[in-house]
């Protein structure tokens, strides 16, 4: 077949996923997704065997340079105090999270205007609003309408249940008089879509073998791939190259066999996550940008945010049967979430209620808490603990700032002698400030709720999952990479449609909003594909 | 030994009908997780810390002794200690006759998954939230 498209999208995660469906629904244009990573198969996810839970530690590690699959890359988070969480495969890390997936609220888009700090968005909550709800009922959201925390949902699949712990929990939240609310989780709820409903297995972070979580690989792609689009997995972009007027032609990559090959494309749409966006584009070097594509302000891999997070974690004297249920998803609570006079920090933070940890982690981090003993009383121990605790995650709202980067780490290569990553990041005293306020503040719904609090820390050091801001979007070309709608200032016919993009970070979990970003952004690309296009 | 150190770590428990950890095949975990060295290095020490601190091998210590030469090896050696621990706790919690004693709800491979009672009032809670009505900022130009 002739190595031309209309279209390349480069990685096939959360946003790459939603660009290809959303752009293959014109079934005249060839669309070519490269994804680095293999193919998932959910009949080979661990949660078919009884010792799911060790697969955390090795090929189920959110933790690349602990899983060191063939598609990863090596990331020196040395000089970080959170390291960097993903998954590099067909999916991406959709596979591995645990599908909390609320959206961005109206004041995240204008924290400047607000609250006079960071800078506004070029676009408004409004804007993206149909592309939230397009979203949600191709992920299948499960919810309830009518939080008071946001402008009004349009429909929701029926929530994940609370449970008992959920339930005590909520009660401790009303008794505060605070928000709380049942957490947005895209989790079939329903059988829909021609997938199953959630049975409540609870290790959604292993990948869901019931195909009931909301990952991409069983939402976006099958539609995606029904209109069309082709999928070359085990395949690595490496560069993406442009021609003599200044217009992407395509991208150079290494196929499956470890041949380097070219693909030419009218235009080229980088989806890669706040870490391989910014590694792709300084490895695309070129005359016209020695300093890495679209690196002329030099504000490529810049402005890395990654949501530190706080734990809290509380144990019950009842067995609530806590571990049963969707781990990540039960309910939140935005009551800190907006700027308030009396704190000593702007910005807020959500509470994330987390069910109960499994077995083994109950009793390593039970052990190493102090809660639980080894020797004769071990079994007591044990059983006064599991299924007797809940854990509170802070979100807190990080925000951009230059020296949070990340560089590409040439001493440090990949299979194919690329260059790995280095991330250097610390957190500003306004993290640590939001931090401290939200472990003071789950401290008291737990003493509300009759529970001990067994540990409370921050920065939680294995959280950096959500990974925004490498290149950010703007109005002006001196201060960002790309504009509203994920175009390149400097080259036309580039889009980059994932979590790099954005401004701020807000304080929840960023998929919801990625994703209808990337919507948001095709409808402009098929709406005005003629002018964008590269003739070739 | 490794049975002695196993049984020291996690005995039975008759009264919640726990098996004690030598009774489950650990020779086949370890086997299967190639973690042959981390034994190796901990009984190492461990029998290094008996015989320095009470004269005696580990498995002719008394039940109090036993804990009191793991906790020593703990605190001199934690990252041997930490390595081997967590390795028992995942071979352990991860058989299936434990599994099944513990209550852990549906076991792999999950054919009917597990309940969560819904009740109606579930709802009824949020009443107050609702009636305080909207927290998140009003935007003037949207």
């Amino acid at each position: 077949m002739n190595d031309v498209a209309d279209i390349i999208i480069i990685g096939s995660g959360a946003s790459g996923a939603a660009a290809a469906w959303s752009l293959s629904r014109d079934k005249s244009l060839r669309i070519v997704c490269f994804e680095q990573g293999s193919l998932s198969n959910s009949s080979d996810y661990p949660t078919k065997s009884e010792d799911w839970e060790l697969s955390r530690s090795d090929k189920s590690s959110f933790d690349p340079n602990i899983r060191k699959n063939l598609a990863d890359y090596p990331i020196d988070d040395s000089n970080s105090p959170i390291s960097i969480a993903n998954f590099n495969g067909f999916g991406g890390s959709t596979i591995l999270y645990s599908a909390h997936f609320p959206r961005f609220h109206p004041s995240d888009f204008r924290v400047k205007t607000l609250d006079n700090i960071a800078d506004d968005w070029p676009l408004n909550y409004s804007e993206l609003n149909p592309f939230f709800d397009e979203n949600e009922k191709k992920m299948g959201v499960a919810g309830l309408v009518g939080d008071t925390a946001y402008p009004e949902y349009n429909s929701l699949l029926p929530p994940v249940p609370l449970g008992d712990m959920g339930k005590k929990l909520a009660k401790a939240f009303n008794e505060m008089n605070w928000h709380w609310w049942p957490s947005y989780a895209a989790i079939n709820t329903d059988k829909r879509n021609n997938r199953a409903n959630c049975i409540n297995l609870g290790p959604c972070n292993v990948g869901c073998s019931q195909g009931a979580k909301g990952s991409v690989d069983v939402t976006y792609w099958p539609l995606a791939r029904l209109n069309g689009v082709e999928v070359y997995t085990e395949s690595r972009v490496y560069e993406i190259t442009l021609d003599k007027k200044g217009l992407a032609n395509g991208v150079l990559y290494f196929d499956k066999n470890g041949d380097q090959c070219e693909f030419k494309a009218k235009i080229v749409i980088v989806a890669c996550s706040g870490i391989g966006t910014p590694r792709l584009l300084l490895n695309s070097k070129s005359e016209a940008f020695p300093e890495g594509l679209l690196n002329d302000n030099g504000l490529v891999g810049k402005n890395l945010m990654l949501h530190p997070l706080a734990y809290v974690e509380g144990v019950f004297d009842e067995d609530l049967k806590s571990s049963i249920g969707p781990h990540g998803c039960c309910i939140l609570s935005q009551e800190f979430y907006e700027t308030r006079g009396e704190n000593d920090f702007s910005r807020g933070y959500t509470m994330q209620i987390l069910r109960g940890t499994p077995p083994i982690e109950t009793a390593t981090t039970g052990y190493f808490m102090r809660q639980l003993s080894i020797g004769k009383d071990h079994h007591q121990d044990f059983k006064k603990i599991f299924n007797h605790t809940a854990g509170i995650a802070i979100i807190s709202e990080d925000l951009p700032e230059l020296h949070n980067r990340v560089e590409l780490d040439y001493e440090n290569k990949d299979l194919f002698g690329l260059p790995g990553v280095k991330i250097h990041y610390e957190l500003s005293n306004n993290t640590k400030n939001i931090l401290s306020h939200g472990i003071k503040m789950s401290k008291e719904i737990f003493s509300s709720a009759g529970a001990r609090v067994t540990s409370s820390f921050a920065p939680v050091k294995n959280s950096g999952w959500h990974l925004m801001g490498t290149a950010r979007m703007g109005s002006n070309p001196k201060t960002s990479v790309v504009n509203k709608f994920g175009q390149a200032h400097q080259v036309k016919n580039i889009f980059i449609v994932d979590s790099s993009v954005f401004v701020t970070s807000g304080a929840v979990n960023p998929v919801a909003t990625a994703q209808a970003i990337t919507l948001f952004a095709c409808d402009y690309i098929r709406k005005n594909i003629s002018n964008i296009s590269n003739p070739l | 030994m490794i049975e002695t150190v196993l049984n020291a770590i996690i005995p039975g428990d008759s009264k919640l009908k726990m098996p004690p950890a030598s009774q489950l095949d650990f020779n086949n975990y370890k086997i299967k997780h190639g973690i042959e060295k981390i034994e190796i290095d901990f009984l190492l020490e461990l029998t290094k810390i008996s015989n320095d601190e009470f004269f005696k091998n580990f498995i002719d210590l008394d039940d109090s002794q036993k804990i009191k030469a793991l906790n020593l090896c703990k605190l001199k050696k934690v990252r041997i200690f930490s390595a081997f621990l967590k390795n028992i706790f995942r071979f352990y919690y991860s058989d299936k006759r434990v599994l099944s004693l513990i209550n852990v709800g549906s076991s792999p491979p999950f054919p009917d998954g597990n309940k969560i009672d819904d009740d109606d009032d579930d709802w009824v809670l949020l009443i107050p939230v609702y009636e305080r009505g909207p927290i998140f900022r009003e935007l003037d130009d949207e």
